[in-house]
């Protein structure tokens, strides 16, 4: 008879306490236990062993039995904690060993994959716990002129509180951006590989020597033809313009009226004259008599003809002084609406789209961000959304809301706050600007603490104007304490 | 879907598992069930539920026991949440442990376990007190049950004659090995 191969828990000879200890306190069905006692039989020690001549069914049995006596041991699921303990200690390697260079590479990608040129970023360093990105250097080349880059960053840093963001909140730690350049020289040249980046060695050379701040001579066309398109929208220029062109149209008729009416006027003079001339006592006939009573006739004649003339041409003239005076309100009313137009386009949000200034910062940031103009509008635009919003109508509660909260103190933050930002332009034309912005928020009331923004410029003449800055806080800020340093 | 967690509960109460492993299996689906998963007007879920939860899911309990009875308690738990509420907000505000909430307030992560909501704190130690109890409750009615019912339920009439249903007949046909218990019984 083939010798069977038993469950390893009973293989070999178990004495009385064994077997309470291993098996009989890890089986909890009594038909479990009545099955082991009919399986055993005791050998020449006295100890207990299973017996040989087990059949098929006894022996599948056995080794359901022992089965689940290897699964009532311990109190934690092994498998799981392993498993488990694997994952984070592969996520814990990735984090520190690959975490940094994979989200350079992926950030190289995506903006080589935006400017179509080479993008070299350095030193970055990406803590999704901590809410935070930080790399020291980025240079993006120009698609149209490889040896030269688009822009380049230097030290910059996005920190943001995670656990305020999970409440919903938009809490900015820190956002810094240092040495911003643009149009700088490059080492080597930043065209991607492929026929469409390829561009010429005559025009490659002639961009080397252009000036660094060529972008600066296209602003103020720009902003000219911004300004140019919006006299489009001013009424009362137009209307003025017409009016101009159909008084002079009056004028012209006038000059012609004046003139006819100096004839009129010279021929009944001269009328008048001949008529003042007869002397009654000279006439000695009657045909003399007839002659100068036709003569009296045709000049009275002349007179009332002249007189209504005058009469008609007078009340013409007021007509047309009623209209002037028309003419002159409708202009004084539409120089009011153009004047609250531009002031309104003037205070409006920077990313309202009836923003003048807006539209000439887009047309000069158009220059020389380019396409990245669109997203920074695009952000500053959802600075809205975060502001408060009026109450919604009340549903009915979910019985947990019924309960409320008990509170406690501790730090309240705004919906929105941005708490340091920073922000450096590099060896501008020998200038040094340096912004930066502390507290800014949609609720000063819960912050406590004074929106406060200061710039600093080193050799040099101010480029920016105060309204700008104004314009951009008034915009941003609804109210609150607002200085200007 | 239900038949199945069912035949599951079946399986587990007949066997050779440990009866503490249901009692545990009920009393943190009791636990998980009236602490709430998630408040209205917060933004994220519950962190304790979800700690108790990977607790529970790293102890050997039977699952099935578990998700059966979390649904069962999270119906019922609209009921309990007076007395938890009431429970918790008499424990929030003791004025003897202002001070300690005022610090657990200022922990970032402990904020999203929604402690200072009277219905998770009294749902906390409501689960907490009745824990041990409930375990061990559990644990010796799956005994008795084992000791004095099982055998004589499987050995029953009624219940051969259930199994012999064409319907019942099929459906643990198609449930395969979760009422194979019965079979091994009469093997």
């Amino acid at each position: 008879m083939p010798k069977i191969k038993l469950p390893k828990l009973f293989a070999q000879s178990l004495t009385k306490a064994d077997l309470e200890k291993r098996i009989y306190r890890k089986i909890y069905l009594q038909e479990y236990r009545d099955f082991i006692d009919g399986v055993l039989e005791e050998d020449a020690n006295g100890n207990l062993r299973v017996r040989e001549n087990l059949s098929k069914k006894e022996l599948a049995k056995l080794k359901k039995i022992a089965n689940s006596i290897r699964k009532n041991k311990g109190f934690v699921n092994r498998g799981k904690l392993i498993f488990t303990g694997l994952f984070i200690a592969a996520l814990i390697i990735f984090t520190v060993f690959f975490k940094d260079s994979l989200v350079e590479n992926v950030a190289e990608q995506g903006l080589e994959a935006v400017f179509q040129a080479r993008c070299d970023l350095n030193g970055l360093r990406f803590s999704l716990l901590g809410g935070r990105l930080f790399f020291s250097h980025l240079e993006v080349a120009n698609r149209e002129k490889p040896m030269r880059n688009l822009f380049e960053l230097g030290p910059t840093e996005i920190r943001l509180n995670l656990a305020e963001m999970l409440k919903g909140k938009v809490i900015i730690e820190n956002l810094a951006c240092e040495e911003i350049r643009w149009d700088t020289p490059r080492k080597f040249s930043g065209a991607l590989p492929g026929p469409q980046t390829q561009v010429t060695a005559k025009a490659t050379a002639g961009q080397e020597e252009s000036n660094p701040l060529a972008f600066l001579n296209d602003v103020k066309a720009g902003a000219l033809a911004v300004l140019e398109k919006e006299k489009e929208n001013l009424q009362s220029l137009k209307r003025v313009l017409d009016l101009s062109k159909e008084y002079s149209e009056h004028l012209a008729d006038w000059d012609k009226k004046r003139e006819k009416l100096l004839d009129a006027y010279k021929k009944v003079e001269t009328s008048i004259k001949k008529v003042t001339e007869i002397d009654v006592k000279k006439l000695k006939n009657l045909t003399e008599v007839k002659a100068a009573l036709d003569l009296w006739t045709e000049t009275y004649q002349e007179v009332s003809a002249f007189k209504k003339d005058v009469e008609s041409t007078v009340k013409e003239l007021n007509k047309e002084l009623a209209k002037v005076e028309a003419d002159r309100k409708e202009i004084a009313k539409k120089v009011e609406e153009d004047l609250k137009w531009i002031m309104d386009s003037l205070t409006a949000p920077i990313t309202s789209s009836s923003s003048v200034i807006g539209k000439i910062a887009d047309r000069i940031l158009g220059f020389s961000v380019g396409q990245i103009i669109s997203y920074a509008k695009l952000g500053l635009g959802y600075f809205n959304e975060l502001k408060p919003k009026a109450p919604q109508e009340i549903k009915p509660e979910p019985p947990e809301k019924q309960y409320g909260f008990v509170s406690f103190p501790g730090r309240s933050y705004p919906r929105f706050l941005l708490q340091h930002a920073s922000c450096s332009l590099g060896q501008l034309a020998g200038d040094h600007l340096r912004f930066e912005l502390r507290n800014l928020t949609g609720q000063p009331d819960l912050l406590k603490a004074p929106c406060d923004f200061s710039y600093e410029q080193k050799n040099g003449k101010q480029l920016f104007s105060v309204m700008l800055k104004e314009q951009l806080m008034l915009a941003l800020i609804p109210k609150g304490p607002f200085r200007l340093r | 879907m239900f038949i199945q967690w069912l035949a599951k509960i079946i399986v587990a109460l007949n066997a050779n598992t440990r009866p503490v492993e249901i009692g545990l299996g009920i009393s943190f689906a009791f636990w998980l069930g009236i602490i709430p998963f998630n408040l209205p007007a917060m933004p994220l879920f519950n962190l304790l539920w979800l700690a108790l939860f990977l607790i529970a899911f790293f102890i050997k309990i039977n699952q099935a026991i578990f998700m059966v009875f979390l649904a069962i308690f999270k119906l019922l738990a609209p009921v309990i949440y007076p007395l938890s509420a009431w429970l918790g907000y008499a424990v929030l505000t003791v004025p003897e442990l202002y001070s300690f909430f005022t610090s657990l307030n200022e922990i970032p992560l402990l904020f999203f376990t929604y402690f200072n909501s009277p219905l998770v704190m009294g749902g906390f130690l409501l689960g907490l007190f009745l824990f041990g109890p409930l375990s061990l409750i559990a644990s010796l009615l799956v005994r008795l049950y084992r000791e004095k019912l099982r055998e004589r339920i499987a050995h029953s009439k009624l219940v051969k004659a259930f199994f012999q249903i064409p319907l019942v007949k099929k459906i643990s046909e198609l449930l395969g090995g979760a009422i194979s218990f019965y079979q091994g019984l009469r093997g």
